[in-house]
């Protein structure tokens, strides 16, 4: 059987501001960042 | 240096005889199936230290001789055709899907970059073992060197770790019958990358497919698992049984059946084996074990206690004849620590105390000066330095980006991010956890396991590699962390950046060492050159001393790494037995008289770390020097080293 389309496409919805998604992603690239940071001074 | 070409076939050797014996023994105690990447390193999990026993047997009767150690491994080699020849199979299988992965895979970057990682770490272990290797030329290729030597397993009265279980020696004592330290650190590296596959097994068993490849690549790029690959250490056999301890132990919490309590009390024992630092692993799982027992009383699965028993019995028997061998020779089953309960032969109270306080100096902190240290009122003792509650509390951080604390100091600061540091991974993913709602029931009990564990790490000692089998056992949960994250927005960012950048930082710091390797490795330079380059001043030292006539011994202070020294030797430092008592002794002929009496001839002494500051290295010296002004030790400098000779005709023979 075809696949009926639909006539009205569905409206974006706006994905809701996932705290912990942007506090994750702050929290993992803070931890990586200090870590490169106190090797390149380990370095010099 | 036998030439790298017979150094990989003794591994292969020693590598193809582990797993077809390993095999043999996997068909006789368990039928049930497996994939065959499991039966695969289990076999390997048990025929390595199969080999490995059969060598302590010789080396205890005194048959540590090449043809011996030959004829063993012949003997493997038949038994392990006749039994276990299809894993042969398996291994062909093994490498069809690895082969799958890298084409096929979803991860195949990750399978990618453990390959290449997996290709550094063996290039790295094909060049003898030089300036990274303390503790490979110190302990563990140095005492397998001297056995093989003796044709026995005897006590190395210098030497305190000589008394620890050695079933990694005893394979590095195969690797170097034929093919010197470059076949001890491949097998080594086996271990190395059996932990990693230990890993994946376990994320992939308990935490979902998708986290196996993950996992694997969280602890392959901790630099300290690259450094530990490419040596000659014991720390990466240690960490793959553990992880093979808690896969099983899982196991058997979701489906209490005797084999897999077997299996894990197979795998603690077999990490005591190793390291006596697998049995704090070996209590927190039993007691682990009996806690879950008493909480399912009386319910359907329960938790049998006969099996928990079984489990504790195989562990204490695979492990017992190290800790009866050391405790019929020294008197202690865990020599040389708990002297205060067992005491222990050539030991002392005050060695003891020196050795403990070296323990709880490593850490984000500093101890007073030892004597004031031991004469601080005992709470205020258990809280000093690296265990003030707020360096305590913040270890996790400190751990992760001061990691040269967690060392000791001659690292410097550069290698402690290169080589000893757990990377930021750990920190980074596994807070992420707390952000999650649904968690895995492994990670309810692995966080619980490794609690305790982190706590015995902090109050004994903190140093980064000691805790790497809970890092392997906080991999997968970390990697389940990240891979909840990836579904997210930023999530996926930030997780994509940090393993991006992390794997970069950990591929650099494997093959930077390489670079110095090169030559060597391209036939452009001989062993000789290389290791003059990697050992400044102390590989000419020992190849001088090497090339002395007589059979006469050499003691030598400040320096332990005296692998490639082929004579008689000692450590001589005050702090590591009592062979020689110096504070009975009051003049330089009080010394040299006990060194004659010992068979020594020769002194070799590192400057730069003796005599320092302690006293006990200062009257040393001061004998030392008075024997030298009255013309009875002849100096020849070496840079930073010294090798002083007795004057007149050489001594008794060595002892």
């Amino acid at each position: 059987m075809k696949k009926q389309r639909t006539h009205v496409a569905p409206a974006p919805v706006a994905p809701a501001l996932d705290w912990r998604d942007l506090l994750a992603a702050a929290w993992v690239l803070l931890v990586v960042a200090i870590f490169l940071r106190q090797f390149l001074a380990a370095l010099s | 240096m036998p030439t790298t070409a017979l150094a990989c076939a003794t591994f292969l050797w020693i590598a193809l005889t582990a797993l077809l014996l390993g095999g043999a023994l996997l068909r006789l105690v368990n039928r049930q199936t497996l994939a065959a990447p499991a039966r695969l390193m289990l076999s390997l999990a048990l025929g390595l230290p199969l080999i490995a026993y059969a060598v302590l047997a010789l080396g205890l009767t005194g048959y540590l001789q090449r043809p011996w150690l030959a004829g063993l491994l012949l003997a493997g080699d038949v038994i392990g055709l006749l039994l276990g020849a299809y894993v042969l199979g398996d291994l062909l299988a093994g490498l069809r899907r690895m082969a799958g992965a890298l084409r096929r895979s979803p991860q195949r970057l990750l399978w990618w970059l453990l390959m290449v990682w997996g290709l550094l770490v063996v290039l790295r272990a094909l060049a003898p073992a030089g300036a990274a290797d303390w503790d490979g030329l110190a302990e563990h290729l140095a005492m397998a060197k001297v056995w093989l030597q003796h044709s026995a397993v005897v006590p190395l009265w210098y030497e305190h770790h000589s008394q620890f279980p050695a079933t990694v020696q005893m394979l590095y004592v195969l690797g170097l019958a034929w093919g010197g330290p470059v076949a001890a650190q491949l097998v080594n590296a086996l271990f190395g990358f059996l932990a990693v596959g230990a890993v994946g097994w376990l994320a992939r068993r308990h935490y979902g497919r998708a986290s196996a490849a993950p996992a694997m690549v969280i602890f392959a790029t901790m630099p300290l698992v690259g450094w530990l690959s490419a040596v000659a250490y014991v720390d990466m056999a240690a960490t793959f049984y553990l992880t093979l301890s808690l896969i099983f132990f899982l196991k058997w919490l979701h489906r209490p059946q005797l084999a897999a309590a077997l299996w894990c009390g197979a795998a603690l024992g077999l990490g005591a084996a190793v390291k006596m630092q697998a049995l704090p692993y070996l209590g927190v799982l039993a007691v682990g074990g009996l806690y879950v027992h008493w909480r399912r009383r009386g319910q359907s699965p329960g938790l049998p206690l006969r099996q928990l028993v079984a489990l504790v019995a195989l562990a204490a028997t695979i492990a017992s004849p190290w800790y009866i061998k050391s405790w019929i020779l020294t008197g202690n089953p865990v020599y040389p620590f708990a002297y205060g309960v067992f005491g222990g032969k050539e030991w002392s109270a005050e060695q003891a105390q020196t050795y403990a306080y070296q323990q709880k100096s490593w850490g984000w902190g500093t101890l007073p000066p030892q004597e004031e240290f031991w004469s601080l009122p005992p709470l205020q003792r258990a809280l000093a330095g690296p265990r003030r509650p707020d360096h305590l509390l913040l270890a996790p951080v400190g751990l992760t980006f001061l990691p040269a604390r967690y060392v000791d100091p001659g690292f410097g600061e550069a290698a402690g991010f290169l080589m000893a540091s757990p990377g930021p991974l750990f920190l980074a993913f596994l807070p992420l956890l707390l952000l999650i709602r649904r968690r895995p029931g492994a990670w309810r009990v692995t966080g619980w396991a490794v609690l305790p564990l982190w706590l015995w790490w902090l109050l004994t000692a903190q140093y980064s590699r000691y805790f790497l089998p809970a890092f392997a056992w906080l991999a997968p949960p970390a990697a389940y962390a990240a891979g909840e994250f990836l579904r997210r927005r930023w999530g996926r960012l930030a997780v994509n950046v940090a393993l991006a950048g992390v794997a970069l930082f950990a591929l650099g710091a494997v093959a930077l060492p390489l670079t110095g390797a090169l030559p060597y490795l391209l036939g452009q330079q001989t062993a000789a050159a290389y290791l003059e380059e990697q050992l400044p001043n102390l590989y000419p030292a020992l190849v001088y001393l090497n090339q002395q006539p007589g059979a006469d011994g050499v003691i030598s202070y400040g320096e332990p790494r005296l692998f490639y020294l082929d004579k008689p030797y000692m450590w001589g430092d005050p702090n590591y037995h009592r062979l020689l008592l110096y504070d009975r002794m009051n003049s330089g002929d009080d010394l040299l008289e006990a060194y004659r009496g010992l068979g020594l001839r020769y002194v070799l002494i590192n400057h730069r770390f003796f005599p320092g500051a302690a006293p006990a290295n200062e009257h040393i010296m001061a004998l030392l020097n008075e024997a030298v002004a009255q013309g009875k030790l002849q100096s020849r400098p070496w840079g930073a080293y010294e090798v002083l000779t007795m004057t007149g005709s050489p001594t008794a023979t060595a002892k």
